[in-house]
């Protein structure tokens, strides 16, 4: 059972070099968040009540150094049965704007799914880790992938394909970390890129070829190279029936990326919009409360969603490329602790955290700029939302308590 | 261990390769956005948030010759309302319901189908036109109706008590099949445009300059009040346009026409100024001055009377023995007659298989082309048709300026059909036609065809000495010529032409005496133009020479009138008096200081 220990508290060694990118983006989401709250009460604006969520969320990492971390890895299935269970629970829940993300517990709303992002993390590190002889067997391989799909599954159905994505690609950066031949992860993600490129016979045929040009190279054998050349051209078949079977708001999120001057009031309006507020931001900005694609309400969804294109607009590409060099920065820290440290454990759960972090700022900077479908994914330490930000400095905090534990 | 801490370090670099390439492509497509497309950006978001409100400048305003307004403008106002500030209570809408009689009901259901999320910040129309009364009951209690507020616009407004409908013309919003020939020239949707008269022929110097303003609005289009940096553009209203027209004249020659149907035209022969434009039945503007109700405008349309149409410029009419000066002018000029020679009438005459008759029996006696003139003995031309030939009279006509148009500065013209020899041989190709026709011709009937306004314009030549001017509404229109050239003939011909017309008013048994008036010098010529339906129509056209020696030209028809003499010739005399009232002494001198 949980122990805790006044001892472990001590090896926490806490790093400069990490915490200081995190602290400046909380200041320049402040700044976003302060503009987008002006037009009301200071008490009742996100930019207040992000506050207190941050207090919340700095009080619970106080705490949890004295939990040692490797209770995490211990119970790491465990906590993981808890996340489906919760997550199947949602569906029981009323639906909340079109979607069943939240849990009501003790008058807190709360998304499963948020913490879901460190629970699944952790029980990947533990099955790569204490798998590590068998890793090269490629069965062995298809086990973490299980392990991300679950979840995934049942929050694709909440509906929320953003972070049902982000369990895959956590999974697919860890395997690839704990070493997973890239023959392996090829298999593993080629159907998937079938998928997309069934849409057009071009592009199917040439992606196809690479797929031949593959297993003929390596040292496959003749059976798998067979089966995988027939799964890739199954499913790059079979995309346009399931694209069929995509709920509407999907299809038109995708088709949205394409052209987000097709529909103006939908999607692609929101879009336009904030390409408008960060294009119109210029070089400066246009200062706090003067942007008008924001306070005149043609941005949507300022302060969760659009939060860059509040930053964009008002404080200028010199905020934008300040974000952007801070978030390289702690992502590149991450990576290098992970790296550099002997403990097997704390490097992959390190690795799925930076994953995390960069499928969350890869996804929603492409989509406020029109890169990437909208898919709701809020951008760390600058949205507003309290599971969010608790979550984000979660893994911060725990980036540090796994380094100092003996796991 | 060195063999996997390599293999660890080729796996942190790609990972850590694969971070900045991520991060660099999402810095170069802001970098694209803020820096490269800034100003696209800049102006996208600029159009969100500004809105350019017209100010439609004032429609030009339209006076007499004497400076008295026919047309001005008047603002009109109407309640609008925005439907997310309204107070829906029911005392509420009752209270302004009282004055408007709407209902509650009635004004909830216009609120409420204009409440939807995305126009709910928008005005609508709650009620047109409001008068003065209801406007001040609702000042009055404005804080009672938040959401409450009056728009104006400019509408035409007819103080004259001459109608001068086909002068002035109609106005009408742009139809949405025309809408494109329209835009190039700034016009909007529902913009209302000149469609017919004046408003239409001079509609670019009428229309002004439309002014603009720019407001601050957010998506749901909410208005925020005006932008500092963009400042209003006020608009220029339209010129003002000086007609010939005598408001006074003009209102007589109506009354005179009232319950009539033809034309009456009085010009100065001189330049080609029109004082009095009448085509009737006419019909009141003001209902034409927004959106027509397609009942009124069916009804107009389908009038028995063709109300709609410009009778002095458009109307076709035989235009009956008026016609007889062609053949007289024709005979003069050619010198194939010598006008004292008398003919004898004796009521009738055959020609071919026909009788043809006079217009009194038992004729005239002996009658000379001036005698012919002033009784319209038809006797006399139909001799003097066969003198004359096919060939010259139709060669007469045409530099009297029959068969073309006027150059008339409003509206539709017709140019009329004076019948030459191609012309009869390709009608009459079955069964061939005849001398018998010509007679017909000579005494303006058949298939030859005028209108008022070219019957004015022969009358003007004869009274000038020969120049063919050019009729116009508008004082010193684009300073063109007043007149298209001049008719080549010896003084004789146009000083027995007009001793003729004299004779017709004033000499022994002359048609047009009714036309005469005391103190003034009056010259002119009936004609009872035959026709199938019924009374033929009467017409009279002539001039007047003050004692000042002021020139004046007048016509009249009257479609079906009966005889020229008993019906238009009275009519042209008493504008003639009025006329000569309103300018031989003191209006000289009015005349003078506008000129």
């Amino acid at each position: 059972m949980l122990k805790f220990s006044k001892g472990y508290s001590t090896l926490i060694v806490w790093d400069g070099i990490m915490l200081v990118p995190v602290g400046l983006l909380l200041c320049i989401g402040f700044m976003g968040l302060y503009s987008t709250g002006l037009a009301g009460p200071i008490w009742s604006s996100s930019f207040f009540r992000q506050l207190i969520w941050l207090t919340i969320a700095l009080g619970v990492i106080w705490t949890l150094r004295f939990i040692n971390p490797k209770l995490y890895t211990d119970h790491a299935y465990r906590l993981y049965g808890a996340l489906v269970l919760l997550l199947a629970l949602t569906y029981l829940m009323p639906a909340v704007a079109g979607g069943r993300r939240w849990l009501l517990f003790a008058g807190i709303q709360f998304q499963p799914s948020e913490f879901g992002k460190i629970i699944v993390v952790l029980a990947l590190a533990k099955y790569l880790a204490e798998n590590q002889k068998k890793i090269d067997k490629f069965h062995f391989a298809l086990v973490p992938l299980a392990i991300a799909s679950g979840p995934a599954i049942l929050i694709m159905g909440q509906p929320d394909l953003g972070t049902a994505i982000i369990f895959i690609a956590t999974a697919l950066a860890m395997m690839f970390w704990a070493g997973v031949a890239p023959l392996h992860l090829f298999i593993i993600i080629a159907p998937i890129i079938s998928l997309i490129t069934g849409f057009s016979f071009y592009t199917f045929s040439v992606w196809m070829l690479v797929v031949v040009l593959v297993v003929y190279f390596t040292n496959l054998s003749l059976k798998w190279g067979v089966i995988n050349f027939t799964v890739n051209a199954l499913f790059g078949t079979l995309a346009p029936t399931l694209w069929n079977k995509m709920q509407p708001y999907q299809q038109r999120r995708i088709l949205t990326m394409l052209d987000a001057g097709a529909d103006p009031h939908g999607a692609g309006y929101q879009v336009l919009q904030s390409r408008t507020a960060i294009g119109s931001g210029g070089v400066f900005g246009k200062g706090i409360g003067e942007g008008t694609q924001t306070h005149l309400r043609f941005l949507p969804v300022t302060d969760t969603d659009f939060i860059i294109a509040v930053i964009g607009e008002e404080l200028g590409f010199i905020a934008i490329l300040a974000a952007l060099i801070l978030f390289t920065w702690l992502l590149l820290r991450l990576v290098d602790r992970a790296a550099t440290t002997q403990n097997q454990y704390a490097s992959l759960i390190i690795i799925g955290f930076a994953t995390v972090f960069l499928v969350h700022i890869f996804v929603n900077m492409g989509m406020a700029s029109g890169l990437m479908p909208v898919t709701g994914l809020p951008l760390p330490f600058m949205s507003y939302g309290g599971s969010f930000l608790l979550t984000c400095m979660l893994m911060i905090g725990l980036s540090h308590y796994v380094l100092a534990g003996e796991l | 261990m060195s063999d996997s801490t390599k293999t660890l370090i080729w796996r942190r670099n790609l990972i850590a390769i694969s971070i900045v390439i991520l991060m660099s492509i999402i810095g170069l497509r802001f970098f694209q956005f803020q820096i490269i497309n800034h100003d696209q950006y800049a102006a996208y978001a600029e159009n969100n948030s500004i809105r350019e409100i017209r100010l439609p400048a004032p429609r030009g305003v339209i006076l007499d010759r004497n400076g008295d307004y026919l047309v001005t403008n008047r603002a009109q106002y109407s309640l609008a309302v925005i439907p997310a500030e309204v107070n829906n209570t029911l005392e509420a809408l009752e209270g302004l319901g009282r004055y408007l009689d709407l209902g509650p009901e009635e004004i909830n259901q216009i609120v409420t189908d204009a409440s939807g999320f995305y126009k709910r910040y928008q005005p609508v129309i709650l009620y047109d036109d409001i008068s003065f009364i209801q406007r001040s009951y609702i000042e009055e209690h404005r804080l009672e109706f938040p959401g409450i507020f009056f728009v104006d616009r400019s509408i035409r407004h007819y103080p004259s008590r001459a109608r001068a409908t086909h002068i002035i013309g109609y106005l009408r919003p742009i139809a949405e099949e025309e809408y494109e020939s329209f835009r190039k020239d700034g016009y909007r949707m529902g913009d209302v445009v000149g469609a017919a008269g004046i408003e239409k022929a001079l509609e670019q110097r009428l229309r002004g300059i439309d002014g603009y303003k720019y407001h601050l609005v957010d998506n749901l289009l909410r208005d925020l009040g005006s932008v500092p940096h963009k400042p209003t553009l006020y608009p220029v209203p339209g010129d003002s346009i000086i007609l010939s027209i005598d408001i006074d004249l003009q209102a007589t020659g109506e009354q005179l026409m009232e319950g009539r149907r033809g034309a009456l035209i009085l010009m100065d022969p001189d330049d080609g100024t029109i004082f009095t434009y009448v085509s009737a039945p006419d019909y009141v503007l003001a209902p034409f001055i927004g959106p027509i109700s397609p009942s009124l405008w069916e009804y107009w349309r389908e009038h028995p009377d063709k109300v709609l149409l410009n009778r002095p410029a458009d109307g076709l009419y035989p235009p009956g023995s008026t016609f007889k000066l062609i053949a007289a002018a024709a005979a003069l000029a050619g010198g194939v007659i010598d006008p004292d020679a008398t003919i004898l009438c004796e009521g009738v005459y055959p020609f071919g298989d026909r009788n043809f008759h006079c217009n009194v029996w038992p004729g005239h006696g002996d009658v000379d082309l001036t005698a012919a003139l002033r009784v319209s003995c038809n006797i006399y031309f139909y001799k003097l048709i066969q003198q004359i030939g096919f060939k010259a009279w139709v060669e007469m006509a045409k530099k009297f300026g029959f068969g073309e148009a006027t150059g008339f500065d409003i509206g539709q013209e017709s140019t009329g059909l004076v019948p030459t020899p191609d012309y009869m041989d390709r009608k009459y190709a079955d069964e061939g036609w005849t001398a018998g026709h010509l007679l017909n011709l000579v005494l303006g009937q058949g298939d030859l065809l005028v209108t008022p306004l070219q019957i004015t314009r022969m009358t003007a030549a004869i009274a000038n000495g020969g120049r063919l001017v050019h009729p116009t509404l508008i004082i010193n229109a684009n300073q063109r010529s007043t007149s298209s050239g001049s008719i080549d003939l010896p003084d004789h011909v146009w000083e027995h032409l007009q001793n003729s017309m004299y004779q017709v008013v004033n000499g022994h048994r002359g048609t047009g005496f009714r036309a005469n008036i005391p103190g003034a010098q009056v010259f002119g010529k009936t004609g009872t133009a035959e026709n199938p339906h019924g009374d033929g129509h009467s017409w009279f056209t002539g001039y007047m020479v003050t004692p000042t020696g002021k020139r004046v030209v007048i016509t009249v028809l009257v479609e079906l009138g009966g005889l020229g003499s008993r019906v238009a010739a009275p009519l042209a005399g008493q504008v003639l008096q009025a006329f000569l009232e309103r300018y031989d002494a003191t209006g000289d001198q009015e005349l003078a200081e506008i000129q």
